[in-house]
């Protein structure tokens, strides 16, 4: 079942659907250094016009996850993604998320990640939401912990990266245990 | 095939084995803890499209689990993408008149020697539902940690399980 993705006005930011028109604001404010860290390889280094335009095109895919562009003003700043899993885990979902750098430290990605919970649990009937970071990555730790997620382990070497292996942290929130936000 | 185990050997799938696969996998035993998609009843096409599929190798490495010359499991190894492309997903069952004398550890520790010697994995790990307590003794024993355990990840039979992650890292880096 397809997801559609609603558009959700957040005062100084809004959640909505990808468009093609994001590609070069996508572009911009994803190309940092600071974000490319702790993405997948396929994201890119750097996150070119061009890999920005095949994320849109991807994001269009009528599949069970759910890709939200962040704007403000409509400028495309970021990015967060719901992957809904299969099988035994279809009520389980991995969140992903980044931000440009010029929009840190306003509380936007915390918010964002509160209002995708809200959306995963209440309008998709998820029971589970978690995600996997860096644990050098503080930042996204701190934001994860302010929208009620736990730390639930430590897997080790996860992940490769320039040849090096390091673990990944894995939080999670479940709709039973969530805070009142 | 070089000989790894004592008590089991892993040998690559051939399709003349779907029958005696689909006597071992017809068992709700055998299912209970594993992915909805593994069929019920499991007739002996649902083994020749699984051995097919096996023998195609298309997203994961597939051997079979034999004892004294009998078919008494099946295990596998799902290697992930992108930056965690050194990690692979083992997964296995074992024929249920089987059960209790090893098997599972011998092959997984098997498995995971394959995996990293011959496919060039750096870590495997196991889901594991939290109620399948033979499954994660057989990790134990084969050198697998536990790493986390993922509240309410799985669904099945109607009600909410926790899965645990046990995993086995590489230490020739």
């Amino acid at each position: 079942m397809p997801l559609s993705t609603p558009t959700i006005d957040l005062g100084d930011f809004c959640l909505r659907a990808w468009r093609m028109s994001d590609a070069e604001a996508r572009a911009r404010h994803g190309n940092h250094p600071k974000i490319i860290r702790y993405m997948f390889d396929s994201f890119g280094s750097p996150h070119t016009v061009e890999k920005a335009r095949e994320f849109i095109e991807k994001s269009f895919a009528h599949d069970k996850s759910l890709r939200f562009c962040i704007s403000v003003d409509e400028e495309a700043v970021g990015s967060l993604f719901l992957h809904v899993g299969e099988d035994v885990n279809r009520y389980s979902a991995e969140v992903g998320y980044w931000l440009g750098l010029e929009h840190w430290g306003k509380g936007i990605m915390t918010r964002a990640l509160k209002t995708a919970v809200r959306v995963g649990f209440d309008n998709h009937g998820l029971r589970r939401i978690h995600a996997t970071l860096d644990p050098e990555n503080r930042r996204s730790a701190q934001v994860l912990k302010r929208a009620g997620f736990k730390l639930e382990g430590r897997l080790k070497h996860a992940v490769c990266r320039d040849g090096r292996f390091i673990d990944d942290l894995i939080y999670a929130l479940v709709s039973t245990n969530r805070p009142d936000i | 095939m070089e000989k790894l185990t004592n008590t089991c050997d892993l040998a690559p799938w051939k399709m003349e084995y779907a029958r005696e696969l689909a006597e071992i996998a017809n068992n709700l035993k055998v299912k209970r803890y594993l992915r909805d998609a593994f069929p019920h009843p499991y007739a002996l096409k649902d083994a020749q499209d699984f051995i097919a599929k096996a023998l195609k190798a298309e997203d994961g490495f597939y051997f079979c689990i034999q004892a004294g010359g009998n078919l008494t499991g099946s295990i596998s190894v799902r290697p992930r993408a992108d930056v965690e492309r050194f990690s692979g997903e083992i997964g296995y069952f074992i024929a249920e008149e089987y059960w209790g004398r090893g098997i599972a550890t011998e092959a997984i520790r098997a498995m995971t020697h394959i995996a990293i010697k011959q496919y060039g994995l750096h870590r495997l790990f196991a889901l594991i539902d939290a109620p399948n307590q033979a499954s994660a003794r057989a990790c134990e024993k084969a050198g697998y940690t536990f790493e986390a355990r993922l509240k309410d990840a799985v669904f099945k039979n109607d009600q909410f399980y926790d899965q645990m992650i046990y995993a086995f890292v590489d230490s020739n880096d």
